[in-house]
Formats: C-alpha cells, structure tokens, sequence
C-alpha cells in the first residue's frame, strides 16, 4: 500500500515532487541567464537592426525602407576602402588562424607527443601567453619591434641600416599583428592537440612503428585522422576568429579602436562604438550582415571537414 | 585506480560506500606504475635518422620558447633602470644591457604611487595598481565561484536525471556555444544600464556566468562518470536530492570543481573586454594596466612601465608556476573532441 503510494507520487519521467523542485532550483538561474543575456538580446539585437534611433524622441523607429542599415552597409563594404579593409582584414584573420596556426600547432603538438627532448617543459612554455593578460603580452611582443627595440637593435648590429617601422606602415602593420597572432596563438593549440594525441592507442602507434612507418606517415596518416574530430573543432574556433577577433589589433595599436594601417575588425569596429545608444541600429546591422553571411560558411567547413575522416572511438 | 581514489574519496563521506582495503588500493597504484613504465619503455626504438629529426625539432622548440621568454627578461631587466638610462641604453644597444644598480624604485611606484583616475563627475577616484589587485582578486573570486557553482548545477541535473525539456536545455547550451554571435555588444551595453546595474559587480556577473560555458562540458562529462550508487545508498538512508548532490556529489567533484576553478579564474582575471566596459569606475589589473601603459607613454617613463606590467603579471605565473600540472592536464583532459 505504502509503495502504491509512492509510485502515484512519480510522474512518468520516474521523478518524485521533491527531485523536480531540486531540479527546478538548480536549473532556474542558468535558464533565466540564457533567456535573457542570449534569446533576449540576440532577439532585441535583430529588431533594432530593422530601425534607425530618432534623436527627436530619443527612441528607435521603423524606417519606410526597412533594409536601410543593410543597404548602408553593403554600400560601405562595397564603395568605402575603410570598411572593405575592415571586411578583408577580418577575413584574412582565417587562412591565419586555420591554415597557419593550425597546422604548426598540429605539427609542434605531433612532435611533443613523440617525445622530443624536453617536450615537456616545452608545452609548459608554449601555454604561457595564454595564461597572461593580452595586454602585458602584446606590449612585450611590441616593444622588441620598437625603433628602439632590440629586434632593430639587432637588425643593425648585423648591417642593416634603414630598419622598417613594424608598427607604422599600412603594408607591415597588419603583417605584424598576424605574426603576433601565430606567434601568441600557437601554445593553447598545441595543449589541447597534444592531449587528443595522447589519448590515441599506445597499440596503434607501436604497431605502426613496427611496421616500419616513419615520423612523416605517422604523423599525416595516423595522428591526423585519429585526432581530426580536435583538429575539426580548432578549425571553426579558428574561423570564428574573423568575427570575434578584437584585442590584438587594439593593443599592439596602442590601445586604439581606430583600426589604423589597415588594422581594423569586425569586432574591433564594434568595441570602438559600443557605448553610443545612436549606433545601436547600424552596429547590429552590422554584426547581423556580418554573420548572416560567415556563419553558414562555417557550418558548411564544419560539414566537409567531418566528411574527410570517419570518426573513430577508442 | 580512479575508481579506487573515488571509493576512498566516498569513505569518508558516510557509511553507505563500499569499503575499499589499504591493500587494494596499494596494489592498484603498483600496477598503474608498472603499466605506465612499460608505456615509456616501448620495445620499439627510433632509427637515427628520427633521433636527428627530433634533436633538430627540439632546437626549433628552443629558439620558439626563447622569443616567448625573452621579452619578459628584458622587460625585468630594463625595469631596474631609470628612465634616463633606459632611453641611453634603448638608443645605443636596443636596452640589450643590465643595468648599473638594480633599483627597485620602479616596482615601489608602480605598486603604490602612480595612480590612474577612474569614475567621472563627483565618483572621481585615484587608483594605484594594488587597488586593482584588489579589484581583480574580488571580481574573479565571486565570478568564478558563481560560475564554478552554476556549471556544477547544470552539469549535473543534465548528467544524472531524466526530465521534460532536457534535450531542449541541451538545444540551449549547443545555441549558446555554437553560434557565433556579433553586434550584440551595444544591446546588451544599453540593457545592463537599462536595468541599472552598469558599473556594478552584479552588473558584471549576469554578462560573465551562465552556467552553459566550458565549464558546463567539463563537468558534466564528470557527474557522468560518477556512479548512481553512491546517491542511491544515500536515499535509502532518507537524504534527498538537495543533500545528495550538495554532501556526496560536491565533495566527491571537488578535484575536477578545483581545476575548473583555477582555469576559469586564470581566464577572469586576464579577460580585458567586459570588466572595461561594464565596470569603469572598478578596473582590474588587466584594465588598469591598460590605462595606466597610456598615461606612462605620454610621459616616456619606460621603465615604470615594464614594472607595472611584470608587476601585473607576477601572481597569475606565480599560480601557473605552482598548478601547472592541473592546468595543463585539465587542457588536455578537457581537450575538445567533436
């Protein structure tokens, strides 16, 4: 009789009363949070990107043509250089991030998990300016390549007389924050490739060794594939870096939202003009056209990475 | 053996565990040793040629590792200088010289003495750089906790019961991770000072913690793995669910909840973007630092500089120094697959 009791007590999920409070009191931030900071926003944010802000009434309204930011803004990509170099700059960001770094990572990653001499304390090194404040990371990376830095210092020293201005030209500017980019970028990769790569059979690789296969063929043939779904996820988190990317231009540009010599972002543009509530309409204009279009070529890098390699569990 | 240091683990929380001998766990641990060195000791050997390979890969190693440190001991170095002779020493040799007398005068200031404003109107403040310590240490203590707590929350709900609307819960926290959102910043600017929270720590923890971040996919792998049996041998005994997860399941996660902890507070204390922009008037060292690089430009005082930035930096190495293990293998352990 007791135990009929209890079972009247559970609903069909086998829950009793008590268990669907505790789970309704643990969940109840965390689904507040999401609603309001990403449904919310993301939903407010779509709105005001169909309305111009009144300064009349000091308000957002629907103008007749509701495609205006759009159109606004596919004119400026297209007709205005400041806003097409904003646009190439943050695309290049990704042949950077996924075709450069990536695969030193993957390579460097390869190397320590065969056991180079001191792998170890290398890791450790690499992973360092992902610990550090970017700007303490930028300004040391920067001050080498000062006039006076001792990047130049020993670019004389070895005959060179006219040493470049890094951080200064329209042409090498950019190239300098890429570099920076790959050269701070490289560590937090290679941790994360280098535990996928341990986690591979120790079977599959000694087999292999016996048979004969070298560094080269254990790399490309075995590691790759068996670590592909880590080397699938770093590729998109690398792609995303066009549209999220923001910090390095600003702080090697000495902490400049302007986006000067060709340094600009998608998301630098945006930090450099959140605060003003007029902009509000053209800058999630901006962000939408920017995403309407780059999200689905993410999707679809995403689709055909996962066709190369059949994903295996071990 | 993660069995057994679990089952140890469980020992002490009460009386309805299964009892694990000393012997046990002993040999356990003699048999992983033996396994793990026989992993190292492989039978098959490298061939010359891929010894070469890899000395010559070390050295390319060395040299990477050496323009990552490099920096910062020069940095220290010309710290010790005063401004004089670090612009003579900039010009003659790139600051490529130790300096005459390590005077740590710079380190002094640049703790205590320089000083930023912050606020605007009759909220005007100064602060130095061990303020913004302050700043940090209270900022990443709370975000980090909250956070810590909330992703332990969902993670385990979501690992361990069976309810309606959890694989809708489980769409949310794919959406929030997924899609990349841009342009959002300027609305949820307006709406944090909307709801008047702008320049406020509760401002700043509803932007940061969630509960569906990293954190999240850490840990629920985690409760995962935790056996039911523990809660089940705790119910008999009348605990409820509240008490099941805040007095077996905690305690029990408390490794994997300490190493959370350490990355994402390694993670709030440099993140730059969202205490600069939601919490001007209380700027952490990673704002401050900032600010302060630009105030110290306009008077070319180089040095102070250098000794605010290895001021900066000093304790986030310092507990990278001391957990590297546990971050590094978290990285690694966490590694994203898929």
């Amino acid at each position: 009789m007791e135990q009929l009791k209890k079972k009247r007590r559970r609903n069909k999920y086998g829950l009793r009363k008590e268990q669907i409070v505790f789970i309704c009191v643990l969940l109840a931030y965390p689904v507040i949070h999401f609603l309001v900071t990403w449904l919310y926003i993301n939903s407010r944010t779509l709105i005001l990107s169909f309305t111009r802000y009144n300064p009349n009434v000091a308000d957002f309204q629907i103008p007749g043509n509701i495609f205006y930011n759009f159109e606004m803004w596919i004119d400026r990509f297209l007709h205005d250089s400041k806003y097409t170099m904003i646009l190439v700059n943050s695309l290049l960001y990704f042949p950077v991030s996924c075709f450069i770094t990536l695969p030193l990572s993957v390579i460097c990653a390869y190397f320590i998990f065969a056991k180079v001499p001191g792998g170890t304390v290398f890791r450790v090194i690499f992973f360092l300016p992902s610990i550090l404040p970017g700007v303490a990371m930028t300004m040391a990376f920067r001050f080498g390549f000062d006039t006076y830095g001792y990047v130049n210092a020993l670019l004389r020293h070895l005959g060179m007389e006219n040493v470049p201005v890094w951080f200064g030209t329209d042409g090498l500017t950019p190239f300098m924050i890429f570099f920076y980019c790959v050269w701070a970028g490289i560590g937090y990769n290679v941790v994360l490739m280098s535990g996928a790569m341990s986690r591979v059979p120790s079977e599959i690789i000694e087999y292999n060794r016996l048979e004969g296969v070298g560094m080269g063929r254990e790399m490309f043939c075995i590691m790759v594939p068996m670590v592909w779904p880590t080397i699938v996820t770093l590729f998109t988190v690398g792609m995303n870096t066009v549209l999220t990317l923001y910090m390095q231009p600003y702080f090697l540009m000495g902490s400049s939202t302007d986006g000067n010599f060709n340094t600009g972002t998608i998301a630098l543009y945006i930090f450099g003009n959140y605060s003003d509530r007029r902009q509000i309409p053209q800058l999630s204009s901006f962000g939408l056209l920017c995403s309407l279009f780059y999200v689905p070529v993410i999707f679809l890098a995403r689709w055909i990475m996962n066709k190369f390699f059949t994903e295996v569990d071990y | 053996m993660e069995t057994n240091v679990m089952e140890s683990n469980v020992a002490d929380v009460g009386t309805m565990t299964p009892e694990v001998s000393e012997s046990e766990i002993i040999e356990s641990k003699l048999v992983g040793k033996k396994l793990k060195k026989q992993k190292e000791n492989s039978p098959v050997k490298r061939s010359t040629g891929q010894k070469v390979a890899l000395w010559i890969v070390c050295a390319i190693f060395i040299l990477y590792s050496v323009s990552l440190l490099f920096p910062f001991a020069w940095l220290l170095f010309n710290s010790f200088k005063t401004r004089q002779d670090f612009l003579t020493s900039a010009v003659a040799n790139g600051g490529m010289s130790i300096p005459a007398i390590f005077d740590p005068h710079n380190y002094y200031e640049a703790l205590i003495g320089f000083k930023l404003t912050v606020g605007s109107g009759s909220a005007v403040k100064e602060v130095n750089l061990l303020q913004m310590f302050l700043n940090s240490i209270i900022l990443t203590a709370t975000t980090t906790f909250l956070e810590v707590f909330f992703s332990a929350c969902t993670a385990y709900v979501l690992a361990k019961y069976n309810f309606p609307g959890k694989k809708i819960i489980f769409g949310m926290v794919l959406a929030s991770m997924v899609i990349p959102v841009v342009g959002t910043l300027p609305v949820m600017y307006d709406f944090i000072g909307s709801i008047g929270l702008m320049d406020t720590l509760p401002g700043v923890w509803i932007v940061y913690v969630g509960g569906f971040a990293f954190g999240f996919l850490l840990l629920n792998g985690h409760f995962k793995s935790l056996s039911w049996t523990y809660a089940e041998a705790a119910q008999i005994d009348g605990a409820t669910s509240f008490g099941v997860f805040f007095k077996i399941m905690i305690p029990l996660s408390m490794p994997a909840l300490i190493s959370l902890a350490i990355i994402t507070a390694i993670d709030y204390w440099n993140n730059f973007g969202t205490p600069k922009i939601y919490l001007p008037s209380m700027p952490t060292v990673a704002v401050g630092l900032d600010s302060l690089m630009i105030e110290i430009e306009k008077t070319s005082d180089y040095p102070l500089m250098f000794a605010c930035v290895l001021v900066a930096i000093a304790p986030i190495v310092a507990i990278f120094c001391c957990f590297q293990k546990v971050i590094i293998s978290n990285m690694v352990a966490g590694g994203i697959k898929g």
